[in-house]
């Protein structure tokens, strides 16, 4: 029982992680307009598409605070497989926040977090130190998620966060400067799409 | 965890994490909690609540222990949110089969251990028979050699965990012996072990070597308990085999009724028996029968541990407690002075005990009695030197300060914690016994705690608005109605913060005059210089009486208030000082239906005022009796009926004039004052002249007929011909007043909607 069901895992995730890029039909007004007011056409002006081409850096948090989504996070892994090639996504894991350091598979030898090529979405999954035990000396704080997210957009990156609570629960400045999507069966692929929507607004 | 720490960690968490405890609460059936049934219950049985519920229960203080794949709920909270669950019998189905269903390649001990919480959450009659049934199997593998270890460790592990129901099933108490058996003589549970079951439902199941070492172990033998002490050959003593633990059945027959109890033959275990049950039968396990006869013990013999002083009073509370107290003592130990047999010197008998006992509990309960006499017998008992801690308690009510003239007092205020901490901290250390298990103290505790509250004092609530009105201290001569207004004008009204809001005042005023507050709370004071509201003067004259301690003769004053609201004050209290020089009266304002009382009634008034009395003359005095006075004087004066005791004691005549004075108090309190000059109510002279034509002649008839309706009574005849005639002058009179006036009230009223 998957936290993204077997039938919108596609959409939720296609719409989570797509860019835009200038690669659509000609923009057949724009080229008129310019040729009518005798300007040279130095570009051939395009409509903007959604794509997953640039592929993702999945980061997945291992603190204990997510053990009860251990399975939900392997399953997720499989599911980026059926929308994105191997090639096109670094999946990453790291405890409570990647500026502490990211490994390569669970368990294995931590190194500093690096950033993807330009414009590769960043997709994390965590609790955002929400939840865990009720004891933790190591809990993420909001400090280093917004220094993470900071860092992450101004290396031109979008920081997606996968957060197994409710939006009410969600630290107001991390909900600011991410894209954070309720990691939930009731999640839809529109209401992931509003999500990114409303940060590029925000962020114009 | 014990249960009160258990309940006040679910409230709390009740509180936080609403949806994590009803996610608590179906999970609560299995033994291991992991990641996929905790999804299939929240999906399938709570699909409002949200992911993050999961994490939460996860991670909540409820959990014993967790690992990545799983965590377990702490046991006593796992029983009582089982026992919440099988509160909702289709939700609880749901979530067994759920369970059962995830759980199905579990090891099968695991699926009994929840099968064994799904049987006893669910209860019933044959409950016990339905754990044997289940528990059948797992007894017949712990007696095979290949698997036996294992659920003889499953046993130790399971069985501290489980609703005391399943340990009391015969085949529960099998596996404890079987189980300790092979794990080396190991205790299985920690509590004593008791139950209902026979000795042959568990025979079947044991092994001979169980039942080749012997032991022996002494009985004493009480009115109302056995206890099981060391051997010294000095009293009863059995012969059994040395299972671990020592059990052994123990019957007797009570109301032609055989009752049966397996018991833990351990020192210091007491078993209650039935009052009045003199020969009781002891079986062992391995077949071997004793008799005992009960001999009596007098309390004045035995020994006393624990002085228990009370109030005379609160007898019977002391009583409760002694018996709610025996799960640490032995009824003879604990020492109640009621009980010292007439004849006895019981100073005597008082000084013997205080001697002897190792602690005194003092039973406080109301502060206002005079405790002088237990205050002193604790002091004596602290006192008597030579015996270090001797401690004295002082339980008391929880809302009540215990008293503060005794030294070295413990006080134990009579909360379920304070109880709890006080029987195994302090009792048991005293009585040098084991703790008693949580199923044991936790009905103890709240008897005790529910006696010593019933105990206490009953708390007084005063009920608001109410204020409190002290009177100037001059001399008044109290009959001078002419000063009484101005008397009672000057007194000081003292309000407190919610009678001041509730009626309406932002803050309480300080130092207020009564006759200001009084107009500054009703809507349609006049503000006179010279003269009082008539409600008013009415309410001062019930202050008068108050003051006179007369409370029950309170005029009817009431008025309507800035809020729309009609209030009456009422006199409820009255405080002076030893020399009278200094009065009090407590008054509040309660909601009165009646229409507020006017001393200046406008024409529209009178006359509706005027037709209702009209009305209610002619329903309660002229159609009860017009023709009738003899008839009811047979009916009810002369009746012979024990029913009619207080009707005889009434003549007609007296009924009659007390119905007519209710009917004039009632106009008089409305403005309508028969002596007064006729108001003017009609416009046309010819009809005004009609309205006091009526008026006097019915005036006349009205007071005519008390007079002679008292003179006729006197006579005793039962006759009140008199009476009659100015019966029916009246109705004349009032049928003529209704005619006149019913007619220019409509008209008046019709003027005033136009």
């Amino acid at each position: 029982m998957p936290l993204f069901s077997r039938m919108l895992h596609r959409g939720i995730l296609s719409a989570a992680l797509s860019t835009y890029v200038d690669e659509g039909e000609i923009d057949l007004d724009d080229v008129i307009e310019s040729l009518a007011a005798l300007r040279p056409l130095t570009l051939l002006p395009r409509f903007r598409i959604a794509t997953t081409r640039r592929g993702v850096q999945l980061l997945i948090d291992r603190a204990a605070g997510m053990d009860p989504f251990l399975a939900d996070q392997d399953e997720l892994i499989r599911q980026l497989g059926d929308i994105l090639t191997n090639d096109s996504r670094e999946i990453l894991y790291f405890v409570e926040c990647p500026t502490r350091g990211v490994t390569d598979r669970p368990g294995g030898h931590r190194r500093p977090w690096r950033a993807p090529s330009s414009g590769v979405p960043l997709l994390l999954v965590t609790d955002l130190g929400i939840g865990g035990p009720l004891v933790t000396e190591k809990r993420a704080t909001v400090r280093e998620w917004l220094h993470f997210s900071q860092m992450a957009c101004r290396l031109g990156h979008t920081a997606i966060g996968l957060v197994p609570y409710e939006a009410r629960r969600w630290p107001p400045l991390l909900a600011r400067a991410m894209v954070l999507i309720h990691w939930s069966e009731r999640t839809t692929a529109g209401a992931v799409s509003r999500a990114s929507r409303d940060r590029l607004v925000r962020h114009r | 965890m014990n249960a009160t720490l258990a309940s006040d960690l679910l409230k709390e968490m009740e509180a936080e994490a609403p949806d994590a405890i009803r996610l608590a609460r179906l999970a609560s059936l299995a033994v291991r909690i992991e990641r996929h049934l905790l999804r299939r219950l929240r999906l399938d049985l709570l699909p409002d609540a949200d992911v993050g519920s999961e994490a939460d229960l996860w991670f909540s203080s409820i959990v014993e222990s967790r690992g990545s794949s799983s965590f377990v709920i702490d046991s006593t909270i796992a029983l009582m949110l089982r026992r919440e669950l099988a509160r909702e019998p289709g939700t609880f189905n749901l979530a067994a089969k759920i369970t059962k269903l995830e759980h199905r390649h579990m090891p099968a001990l695991i699926q009994l251990e929840e099968k064994l919480h799904f049987i006893a959450a669910q209860g019933g009659d044959d409950v016990l028979a339905r754990i044997d049934e289940a528990m059948a199997p797992a007894l017949r593998a712990l007696r095979r050699a290949e698997r036996g270890k294992e659920v003889a460790r499953w046993a130790m592990r399971a069985m501290p965990r489980f609703d005391a129901v399943v340990r009391q099933s015969g085949s529960a108490v099998a596996m404890l012996l079987l189980a300790s058996e092979l794990l080396g003589g190991r205790r299985i549970v920690r509590e004593r072990t008791s139950s209902r079951a026979a000795l042959d439902q568990i025979a079947w199941a044991m092994q001979a070597s169980v039942l080749s070492e012997r032991a022996r172990i002494g009985v004493e033998v009480t009115e109302t308990a056995i206890r099981f002490v060391e051997d010294r050959g000095d009293a009863s003593a059995l012969e059994l085999p040395r299972t671990i633990p020592l059990l052994v059945e123990l019957s007797w027959t009570s109301d032609d009724a055989r009752v049966v109890n397996l018991v833990e033959a351990e020192v210091g275990n007491t078993f209650h028996v039935d009052y009045g049950v003199n020969t009781l039968v002891f079986r062992t396990l391995d077949g071997s029968e004793y008799l005992l006869e009960k001999h009596h013990i007098n309390s004045k013999d035995s020994m006393t541990t624990v002085f228990l002083g009370h109030k005379s009073q609160d007898a019977s509370a002391a009583e409760a407690l002694r018996d709610a107290l025996s799960i640490v003592f032995g009824r003879d130990e604990i020492f109640l002075a009621e009980e010292i047999d007439k004849g006895d010197d019981w100073r005597e008998a008082i000084d013997k005990a205080l001697g002897e006992a190792k602690c005194f509990v003092l039973l406080y309960t109301d502060p206002q009695l005079d405790w002088s006499w237990c205050f002193y017998e604790a002091g004596a008992f602290a006192k008597m030197g030579g015996k270090p801690e001797r401690p004295v308690f002082c339980l008391h009510p929880a809302d009540v300060a215990p008293p503060s003239p005794l030294a070295n007092l413990q006080t134990v205020p009579a909360t379920p914690k304070q109880l709890e901490k006080w029987i195994r901290d302090a009792l048991c250390r005293i009585k040098g016994c084991r703790q008693p298990s949580e199923e044991e103290i936790s009905p103890r505790i709240e008897k005790i705690e529910k006696l010593v509250e019933d105990a206490g004092p009953v708390q007084e609530k005063i009920l608001k608005p109410f204020i409190w009105i002290d009177p100037p201290g001059d001399e008044q001569n109290w009959n001078d109605e002419s000063a009484l207004s101005q008397y009672f004008s000057r007194a000081t009204v003292s309000i407190d913060a919610v009678s001041a809001t509730q009626l309406g005042y932002a803050s309480p005023p300080g130092g207020k005059h009564l006759l200001a507050f009084l107009r500054e709370l009703a809507s349609d004071a006049e503000w006179s210089d010279d003269r009082v509201e008539f409600w008013i003067a009415k309410f001062f004259e019930s202050l008068r009486d108050a003051a006179k301690e007369r409370l029950l003769f309170q005029e009817a004053a009431y008025f309507r208030h800035e809020s729309g609201r009609i209030l009456r004050p009422v006199v409820v209290s009255y405080a002076k000082n030893s020399s009278g020089t200094k009065r009090r009266l407590r008054v509040i304002f309660a909601s009165e239906l009646g229409s507020p009382l006017t001393d200046n009634p406008s024409p529209t008034q009178r006359l509706s005022v005027g037709i209702r009395l009209a009305v209610r003359t002619r329903l309660e005095v002229l159609d009860p009796f017009l023709g009738r006075m003899s008839r009811v004087h047979r009916d009810k004066v002369l009746s012979k009926r024990p029913r009619d005791a207080i009707a005889r004691r009434n003549p007609v005549g007296l009924r009659v004039t007390e119905a007519l004075d209710a009917i004039l108090q009632e106009a008089s309190a409305h403005g309508m004052r028969p002596d007064d000059v006729p108001p003017i109510l009609f416009e046309k002279p010819a009809q005004q002249q009609k309205y006091e034509e009526i008026r006097n002649r019915a005036k006349a008839s009205w007071d005519g007929l008390t007079k002679k309706a008292l003179e006729e009574d006197q006579k005793g005849m039962g006759k009140y011909p008199e009476s009659e005639r100015l019966l029916a002058e009246l109705d004349k009179y009032n049928q003529a007043y209704l005619d006149l006036c019913l007619p220019r009230l409509r008209e008046l009223l019709r003027r005033g909607h136009q």
